[in-house]
């Protein structure tokens, strides 16, 4: 993937109550759609929702 | 790079590969290492990878609405090429270009045989090649207007509103891929829809200014999207990222859809 579709080199603040772990931590954020959409690649998505919970809201 | 992100030496099938948005699609795979199976009209693959000299695409010109012959064609080619990764199949965009009025009953259903039956069949298909193996990643393309009725106002003579057939089957495309994604989540086999909004190809943009000033107002960013932009939500439904991400419509529509 293109590196300036990704957030490399982007200053990105974290923050809320969970930033110290569950999924305000980087790793959990690693683990989700936070990387996708904070980079370019993402450039045509606003207002939407990616729900990443393995299907649960789609049955 | 991250493993994450990476699609180096999957495989991965995309059918409407040489299309406005496949195109684009097929050579960032192409790009990233993926070994892709670009599907197309006769001669329209082949064009593909020659103009932009990819080199792990192998071009097919296959005919994926003719669902009596396609289970014996993807036989052919699972036997041939493997079973795959991830598949993004955007081959679904039918339509009769009738108004309302002047759609007939069998037009309105040869949409239907054409967007969803070949869909059901290479989707189920291949799922059940992907389950003894536990994982695959499977795209559906559906679109703004399987979600919203479209704004006749935006659309002025001789154009005719975006047809209730295209709309109706890209809305049942949505129900498709939730479907799949409940069927097939316990094998590890992920469905979703990337649903996009308006992406006029080039000539369009070109030809018809009026209706591309149009089509921005109606987005919240202001303007059409590009075909690069279908690129990263496709690649990010493909890989690990989205490892628990089933079921789900990625709407990438510049915000159409939210007011």
């Amino acid at each position: 993937m293109n590196p300036r579709e990704t957030p490399q080199d982007k200053t990105i603040r974290v923050a809320g109550r969970g930033v110290a772990g569950g999924l305000g931590s980087p790793v959990a954020a690693a683990l989700t759609s936070t990387l996708f959409l904070l980079g370019d690649s993402a450039s045509c998505i606003t207002g939407t929702n990616i729900p990443v919970d393995g299907g649960h809201t789609a049955k | 790079m991250s493993r994450w992100y990476s699609l180096e030496g999957k495989k991965i099938w995309v059918t409407g590969g040489a299309g406005y948005l496949g195109s684009a699609i097929t050579v960032e795979l192409d790009q990233v290492g993926a070994q892709v199976l670009c599907f197309d009209l006769p001669g329209k693959a082949e064009a593909l990878v020659r103009e932009h000299g990819l080199k792990h695409t192998v071009p097919l010109g296959v005919d994926i609405n003719d669902a009596a012959n396609l289970p014996a064609v993807l036989e052919s080619l699972l036997a041939e090429h493997g079973v795959p990764d991830g598949i993004v199949h955007l081959v679904t965009a039918s339509s009769s270009g009738k108004s309302l009025e002047a759609l007939t009953a069998d037009e309105f259903q040869r949409t239907f045989d054409l967007a969803l039956t070949p869909s059901f069949i290479l989707c189920r298909t291949l799922a059940e090649r992907m389950k003894p193996r536990g994982s695959g990643s499977i795209i559906l393309f559906s679109s703004m207007y399987g979600v919203v009725a479209p704004d006749k106002g935006i659309y002025h003579a001789p154009m005719v509103a975006n047809p209730i057939d295209y709309g109706a089957s890209k809305a049942a495309t949505l129900q498709l891929s939730r479907y799949f994604a409940m069927h097939y989540g316990p094998a590890g086999v992920r469905f979703n829809c990337i649903t996009p909004g308006p992406f006029p190809n080039p000539a369009v943009q070109r030809n018809h200014p009026a209706f591309i000033a149009d089509l921005n107002k109606k987005t919240v960013l202001n303007r059409v999207g590009q075909n690069r932009e279908i690129v990263g939500p496709t690649l990010f439904l493909l890989t690990d990222s989205a490892s628990f991400v089933t079921g789900h419509s990625l709407v990438v529509d510049g915000g159409w859809t939210i007011w």
